[in-house]
């Protein structure tokens, strides 16, 4: 099912696959973005001739190397209008951005963004990052994810980012094997750099002694961060005070993500008491997977209730339970809660909250995706969940249902949702049992003009070829939708 | 029981799910992020990549499986997996994955003898 929708194979034995109508663009077009396509000879040679005057250059998991990147140097001596360069998932390795970097450097070139996602870079390769973040005020967004840079790496990186010259806006640095003894240098970063307003240091063994030391660099007035990522980087309980802190006096702070940190609930009430502070302007809050129970859950709808700029959560893979939704629920009822997105997968939920969510539905106005599958809501409770979307106030745009051991008998009640709610513009069902009979009623209720579907979400469902016949001519008949399977 | 009709095809399931050898990647959550990627599966809620021969994943539905039942085979062996999570969505469509290394029996469907849709892990 859904072969129209994957590319054919390409002939890299990687199986990686090239999407075709990027691809065929990418030619006509003056900015090349490719992904999956292995680079050979005269391909080459016309994309680098093609981006004499490009703006961006996206080039990922092109199997690019060292001579590709002396290439590249040559555009950056006559384009001077080349803005970004992503260069994610390919082996350039330390010879290899040691050559782009001193291309960087001519006087020429004003590169603002640099990904170099998972190119085997190492600490060797960091001296001369450093002389382009000291030497070019242009660059202003670096991604070095998933380099194995090391505290030394690290360390080197640090000493560009505090030069006066660099203008740095966006750094991301995560799982580059950073170590507790980076954090002296990012906090000087941290208090020097009032241009730095984002900062991932997700994935890094750092622990709550360094996070420690960092939130003292965040407490910093000349510390402007709005964005800061330390997942899975060790923090427990003991930091979360720390970062309650930080949360409580920096209002340009929206977007902390902590998620993947076994703080447990003693950590997020302390944590809370940097959120509902009246001084905090969280927007985008991500505890996924951080050991939280029904006991935070109280918190949390104090939380949603009274904070006005708290537009996205995550609380996927945390044991909230039936009794923790339910508390929720009291939360996303009042009028106050401004909660546009609200992740809740894997928080071992079942039918039994099921009321307390369709009241929710019947009532918030301001909720557009909810993601609420890969609980085991059953028949019964997407049902009962069906209803509350029906309501003339529900304003969900996006709702994920997936994995919810959900099958065909609770397909009418999805069909009548589908039909009836001309805001709906995603729906996934994935991974649910739902089989010819229950992709009949979905495929049925999406013929009705009410119906405003972009995207119906069906991977991993099982059909026969006469549906998969109608689906595909249901989606021709349709423009906009989009059956993804 | 009924035969249940595959519409996906082996080569899908193997654009899906088959990723052998397993393609170099520092970490399992970076493998995921470029996988997701390569093999157009962006902001998929979850998929398992396999990282098993071929002809290991194609004899489920000979004699390396049982029937679970219509033409649903789970393997007699385990298989080295990776389980790729959707954790986060970013803007213009940049999903974040997690990912985790499993050793698990799994549960394909097969037609023509032939693995055309994963089930589930088992």
């Amino acid at each position: 099912m859904g072969a129209r929708l994957i590319p054919a194979f390409s002939l890299r034995s990687s199986l990686c696959f090239w999407i075709r109508k990027r691809g065929l663009t990418s030619t006509l077009k003056m900015d090349p973005d490719v992904q999956c396509e292995e680079l050979t000879g005269s391909r080459w040679t016309e994309l680098v001739s093609s981006m004499k005057n490009s703006k961006t250059i996206r080039l990922d998991d092109c199997s690019l190397s060292r001579s590709h990147c002396e290439d590249l140097c040559s555009v950056f001596s006559t384009n001077q209008s080349l803005k970004e360069l992503k260069l994610n998932n390919n082996e350039l390795k330390d010879e290899g951005v040691k050559v782009l970097c001193k291309g960087l450097l001519t006087p020429s070139c004003n590169l603002e963004l640099l990904w170099l996602q998972n190119c085997s870079l190492t600490g060797a390769c960091c001296e001369s990052l450093c002389s382009v973040l000291s030497k070019k005020p242009s660059l202003t967004e670096l991604h070095l994810g998933d380099n194995k840079l090391e505290t030394s790496g690290g360390k080197v990186l640090c000493q560009g980012l505090l030069d006066p010259n660099c203008k740095i806006r966006s750094l991301t640095l995560s799982y580059c094997e950073l170590t507790k003894d980076n954090a002296e240098l990012l906090t000087s970063v941290l208090r020097t750099k009032p241009t730095l307003k984002e900062l991932n240091l997700s994935n890094n063994e750092l622990g709550d002694g360094a996070i420690k030391q960092l939130c003292r660099g965040l407490m910093d007035p000349n510390c402007n961060l709005e964005l800061l990522h330390l997942e899975n980087c060790g923090v427990t309980a003991e930091s979360c005070a720390d970062l309650g802190n930080v949360l409580h006096t920096k209002p340009s702070l929206i977007d902390l993500a902590v998620g993947d940190n076994k703080f447990g609930d003693a950590g997020l009430a302390l944590l809370c008491q940097g959120l509902l502070h009246p001084n905090c302007k969280i927007q985008k809050l991500w505890l996924w997977e951080c050991g939280l129970t029904a006991a935070s859950c109280q918190d949390l709808s104090n939380l949603i209730s009274t904070k006005e700029s708290l537009i996205e959560m995550s609380l996927i893979t945390n044991s909230l339970g039936d009794a923790g939704m339910d508390l929720l629920c009291q939360g996303l009822k009042d009028p106050k809660c401004k909660l546009q997105s609200l992740w809740l997968r894997e928080c071992g939920l079942t039918s039994a909250c099921c009321e307390s969510v369709s009241s929710v539905l019947s009532t918030n106005k301001s909720l557009k995706e909810l993601q609420i599958g890969s609980n085991k809501l059953e028949d019964e409770g997407v049902k009962v969940i069906c209803e509350g979307l029906r309501q003339p106030s529900c304003n969900i745009e996006s709702i994920w249902l997936g994995d919810s051991d959900a099958t065909a008998g609770c397909c009418d009640s999805i069909a009548a949702v589908i039909s009836s709610k001309p805001c709906l513009r995603e729906i996934d069902l994935s991974n649910n049992m739902l089989e010819d009979e229950g992709v009949r009623k979905l495929y049925e209720a999406v013929k009705s003009p009410n119906c405003k579907l972009k995207h119906l979400v069906l991977y991993d469902i099982y059909w026969s070829s006469e549906v998969d016949d109608e689906l595909q001519a249901l989606e021709e008949s349709k423009p906009g939708l989009k059956i993804i399977s | 029981g009924d035969e249940i009709r595959p519409a996906a095809s082996y080569r899908q399931f193997v654009s899906r799910h088959v990723d052998q050898p397993k393609t170099n990647a520092p970490n399992n959550n970076a493998y995921c992020n470029r996988l997701m990627q390569s093999r157009g599966l962006t902001c998929k809620l979850t998929n398992t990549f396999i990282h098993n021969p071929l002809n290991e994943v194609k004899a489920i539905c000979t004699h390396g499986g049982t029937r679970f039942r219509n033409n649903l085979f789970d393997s007699n062996r385990s298989f080295t997996l990776t389980v790729c999570r959707l954790v986060s969505r970013g803007r213009r469509r940049r999903c974040a994955y997690r990912g985790t290394s499993q050793t698990r029996r799994i549960r394909v469907a097969c037609t023509n003898q032939m693995p055309v849709h994963f089930e589930r892990i088992l």
